[in-house]
């Protein structure tokens, strides 16, 4: 039962994502909501550049190839974006992962990121670290980067837990302003009260989308919207239906 | 990530993760036989990727000691201790292939440092948690922090032994939970539930590449 669902819910995102892409085929460019969390962040690359500093930036604790992949690989987006900025002002970012897997995308994304600049001599392997698989021992590690390196805003995107409020506070104990998102409920309560902008559940997975406009991509979070307008009307169409006990 | 030089790596993932999606929805022999060893590869290259970690936390502290920056001495510390940790599990496994890596010496390294050591840092959170309800009554979210603190207080309060009052206090935490909380719970669980599928769908028609 629970998979047929799941077939359907992908099945219906599928007709309203083709439908969508075939209206903006046409049609200009869709505005999209606002997040600050990503509207944030051109100002961070710019504050660095003046400043000669760099961003911290954090991509949790998930990795490649479990339930974390799709939170893991938004964070991988907003890495790419900060990394071609920071490359082009020679204030790139350090990236700090939790998980081995995460690492060698990290690495290829910073180092993408200076080919595309012709500066392919210029990048070295640590300018992304790994800490530790361990959540606990990793804040701990990312608290040190924040603590001791010279750092101007710590970015947190990805999969995070309870131990996010550990970086957090150690970001703030420094006074840097901090852009999170994050998927978990846990993390998000924690980042909603200690930083400044947070990407909340699934803003965090259009990051790709914001940061690298395109059509189809624009198009994808407008079906999104649409889809859940009507997921909304169905839960409240159900709860009248259950409560003139038609169900 | 932006425009993919390489398509055949847009259309081996489109591939691969239709694939894996299908399994999950079908019930096939085959398609589960491609699935399981396509796990295998992941697991493979997982375990190489544990390697490279290893050797990349390594450089990134030599580097600290090599050029004496700052807490140098917490780099050699954990040098010493990765390259010791590293020995005696392969040490073990080689003189104890039947136990694996929890021979009886690397089991007490995790139950009597890693696990205490871990579990003392965890326990800082509830001081953090409360310091970020008080940051955040200094920033400019009033309601959000109003709501904030008056959840906090129904969770604290309601759990004191003030006596004659615990039902009320139970109901009271009862509802909070069951009206308020767990809805917006599961809102939030509803948007990732519907926002994965759309960016796995944008993966699977390429609009989407983080291969490229």
């Amino acid at each position: 039962m629970a998979s047929q669902l799941g077939l359907a819910l992908l099945l219906f995102l599928l007709v309203i994502l083709l439908l969508t892409l075939l209206v903006f085929r046409r049609q200009r460019t869709p505005t999209l909501r606002h997040i600050a969390a990503f509207e944030a962040l051109p100002d961070q690359t710019d504050r660095a550049t003046e400043s000669g500093q760099t961003l911290h930036v954090s991509l949790g604790t998930g990795g490649i190839g479990g339930s974390s992949t799709v939170s893991s690989l938004a964070g991988l987006s907003v890495l790419a974006y900060l990394a071609d900025q920071g490359v082009a002002a020679d204030t790139p970012p350090l990236v700090t992962v939790s998980s081995p897997t995460l690492l060698p995308l990290a690495q290829n994304v910073l180092r993408q990121a200076y080919i595309r600049r012709g500066r392919r001599g210029d990048f070295r392997w640590t300018q992304a670290r790994l800490i530790s698989p361990s959540p606990i021992a990793y804040a701990l590690g990312a608290m040190d980067v924040l603590n001791h390196e010279p750092v101007l805003a710590n970015v947190m995107f990805g999969s995070f837990g309870p131990e996010v409020g550990l970086i957090a506070r150690a970001g703030a104990e420094s006074h840097l302003i901090q852009i999170t998102g994050s998927d978990d409920p846990t993390a998000l309560s924690i980042l909603y009260a200690s930083t400044d902008d947070v990407a909340i559940g699934e803003e965090l997975y259009a990051s790709h989308v914001y940061l690298d406009r395109t059509p189809a991509g624009d198009a994808s979070l407008v079906a999104e919207d649409l889809a859940r307008v009507a997921l909304i009307l169905i839960v409240i169409l159900l709860m009248f239906l259950g409560l003139m006990g038609a169900l | 990530m932006r425009g993919s030089r390489f398509p055949i790596l847009v259309i081996l993932t489109s591939f691969v993760l239709l694939l894996t999606l299908v399994a999950y929805f079908v019930r096939n022999d085959a398609l589960l036989g491609i699935q399981w060893i396509l796990v295998k590869w992941a697991t493979l290259i997982a375990a190489f990727a544990v390697i490279l970690g290893f050797l990349n936390v390594i450089a990134v502290h030599v580097g600290k000691l090599g050029s004496r920056a700052e807490g140098w001495p917490y780099s050699a510390v954990l040098i010493i201790s990765a390259i010791a940790v590293l020995a005696i599990g392969l040490g073990g496994l080689v003189s104890r292939p039947e136990e694996g890596l929890w021979g009886p010496l690397m089991n007490p390294i995790f139950v009597w440092i890693i696990v205490p050591l871990q579990a003392a840092s965890a326990a800082l959170l509830p001081f953090i948690l409360t310091y970020a309800a008080f940051r955040m009554l200094r920033m400019n979210r009033r309601l959000a922090a109003g709501v904030f603190l008056i959840s906090a207080l129904v969770v604290v309060i309601s759990q004191l032994p003030i006596l004659g009052m615990q039902d009320v206090l139970r109901d009271v935490r009862e509802v909070w939970f069951s009206w308020l909380a767990i809805p917006g719970l599961r809102a939030v669980m509803i948007g990732v539930a519907l926002g994965i599928a759309m960016a796995t769908l944008r993966l699977v028609m390429g609009i989407e590449r983080p291969q490229s």
